[in-house]
């Protein structure tokens, strides 16, 4: 259902230009867990934002739903990913000045997908967060964070979850804990693609892909 | 969560910014209150000592030998005293405070004096101000400080001069110039005492400083005069008419200079705290696009601050400027401190004029901001 065919990413520096991601075909398709493994600098978060409408590959097309996301204008791609596409990154980017529950509801500022305050709070519930919904990002742990971050994209039930390094800075049961919830999201039928540079959460996926000096090849399936 | 709600949040958890940037457009509205509030006073005040400065300007018969003027102070050929009344009823005349006059020296027991006839002053239809000079009655004489001490008179002394009575009404106090030996009467007075009825050799005016671009007032009121009277000619003592324009033209410098240079200073600041703000809020931003926020939304963000730093500013400026021009105010204006009163027109501005103006300064920083790739802020390190 989100598809990248034949996307190709240059970075031009000062230094030289830098082949991100060559000639690159992937796809996800719902109830699947896809985890794309390679070292750093390696192309998999670039992949990840090409795939999320975020970063527009210098050639090449990423469809979702056969749509193109980048013959779509900005604010199209902005709604796209408001109704479509949920984001869970390593460093966790919840907002400082909100608390908890103001986080996860955050995402409705952007659409309203029916989603309610009470969602945000059972989704909180379900990560284990439901004694922490007025506390600031500040206040919380590692873990606590990144289960926050995972409810603030689960919200809206979007097609597909890209998650980058989402257990980069977690202990071993944080870490377990996350790929579980993320693992029980595939499972209801959504698309889940998590890039990492460990070996965290392959007993859950699908299929593994492994993307070195920009290009994919399948580990996996 | 609305856009609302999320700058009030941000407020609050970056105080110091939200401060300093209310600090920036408060301490422009303070200044801009502060000068406009005392700034009628402050014209007031500057027209008074320009007035106070005296007649820049003299009409005198065309004939009028120029080196006997100056060697004299007066000269003997005379023109009719209507001309000056005539002069009233010009349209766009560049001068104002006109004043016929009759200067001649006359002998006072045995004592060669400077006797000074003068008319109520008069100006031309639409320009009445009040009088430059003390208004002198028919049969009354004000007499010059060195005239008065030499002569023995005071203050309801009653004197003769060329067989006419006249009461002194006061002596004047020391200018330290040649007026210091002048006798003082009104016109009609002199005109008797010298044998000259209807007549008067000098009209002393006040150019009125309507600058046009490209023209030399001086030539201008030459033309307007010589046209309308071919027997006369002007010349303006330049002294008195450079130290007007120069007073003039502080004040103007003053408000068209500092004033704005105050504002862009104070836009630069708000700019900055705003560029500092957006970099700060590099990852919110990354975020709020992630999220599928637009560009309006996000822009919102910070163009709403910037507003709400303006309404803030506006109020406490006003505030601070009315206070500083209430109590300072009178210090510094001490004969027109009546009319420095709280400005309420300048509040209305200020609250339209200052969020505007916040919002502009912050739209360079809000638009680099919103322009920002959101992959390379969410890269992790």
């Amino acid at each position: 259902m989100i598809r990248a065919e034949q996307i190709t990413k240059t970075y031009r520096t000062k230094r030289g230009d830098i082949q991100a991601l060559s000639q690159v075909d992937f796809q996800v398709s719902p109830g699947e867990f896809v985890i794309v493994k390679g070292p750093s600098g390696s192309g998999k978060t670039t992949l990840l934002f090409a795939l999320g409408g975020m970063l527009r590959p210098s050639n090449g097309a990423v469809k979702l739903d056969e749509h193109d996301l980048y013959s779509l204008t900005r604010a199209q791609r902005a709604r796209v990913r408001a109704d479509r596409i949920g984001f869970v990154f390593q460093m966790f980017h919840l907002t400082p000045y909100l608390t908890v529950l103001e986080n996860v509801m955050l995402p409705l500022g952007a659409s309203k997908c029916g989603a309610t305050r009470e969602d945000a709070i059972d989704l909180l519930n379900r990560v284990g967060l439901d004694h922490r919904l007025d506390h600031r990002p500040a206040e919380l742990s590692a873990g606590e964070c990144q289960r926050a971050a995972i409810a603030r994209a689960f919200l809206r039930k979007p097609s597909v979850i890209l998650a980058d390094e989402p257990t980069g800075n977690l202990d071993p049961d944080n870490a377990k804990l996350i790929m579980s919830h993320l693992n029980e999201y595939a499972q209801q039928g959504g698309a889940v693609v998590l890039v990492t540079h460990g070996e965290t959460g392959e007993e859950y996926a699908h299929r593994i892909a492994i993307i070195r000096d920009g290009r994919l090849e399948i580990a996996r399936s | 969560m609305n856009i609302i709600r999320l700058i009030l949040k941000e407020i609050a958890h970056r105080k110091m910014n939200f401060l300093l940037g209310a600090l920036a457009a408060a301490a422009a509205v303070t200044l801009f209150t502060a000068f406009f509030t005392s700034s009628q006073a402050s014209q007031r005040e500057t027209i008074r000592l320009m007035r106070d400065m005296g007649y820049n300007l003299r009409i005198i018969h065309k004939n009028a030998d120029m080196s006997e003027y100056w060697s004299k102070g007066y000269t003997d050929l005379t023109l009719p005293q209507e001309t000056a009344e005539l002069f009233t009823k010009e349209k766009d005349l560049m001068f104002t405070h006109i004043l016929a006059t009759l200067k001649k020296p006359v002998e006072w027991n045995g004592k060669r004096i400077i006797l000074v006839g003068i008319s109520t002053e008069v100006s031309p239809e639409g320009k009445k101000k009040p009088s430059m000079i003390f208004s002198i009655k028919p049969g009354t004489a004000y007499a010059g400080y060195t005239l008065a001490q030499e002569m023995g008179v005071s203050r309801g002394d009653t004197i003769e001069l060329g067989g006419k009575p006249l009461k002194i009404e006061n002596t004047l106090q020391e200018e330290g110039s040649e007026s210091d030996i002048f006798l003082y009467v009104d016109l009609s007075d002199a005109q008797a005492i010298l044998n000259l009825p209807g007549q008067v050799n000098e009209i002393k005016a006040l150019d009125c400083y309507c600058q046009i671009p490209g023209v030399d007032p001086l030539d201008m009121m030459r033309q307007q005069v010589a046209a309308a009277y071919p027997d006369v000619k002007l010349f303006q003592i330049s002294s008195i008419a450079k130290a007007r324009m120069d007073q003039r033209h502080m004040l103007e410098m003053y408000f068209a200079w500092i004033m704005p240079i105050i504002a862009v200073a104070c836009g630069v600041w708000i700019a900055a705290m705003v560029m500092i703000n957006a970099r700060e809020r590099r990852e919110e931003i990354g975020v709020l696009r992630a999220l599928g926020y637009g560009s309006g939304k996000i822009a919102g963000l910070f163009l709403g601050k910037a507003i709400l730093i303006g309404l803030i500013g506006a109020c406490a400026g006003f505030a601070l400027g009315t206070i500083m021009a209430l109590r300072i105010g009178p210090a510094m204006f001490p004969e027109t401190a009546k009319s420095i009163q709280t400005d309420w027109a300048t509040l209305r501005w200020a609250l339209i004029l200052t969020p505007a103006f916040a919002a502009v300064s912050s739209f360079i920083p809000t638009m680099l901001a919103v322009s920002q790739d959101p992959a390379e802020t969410l890269r992790p390190e």
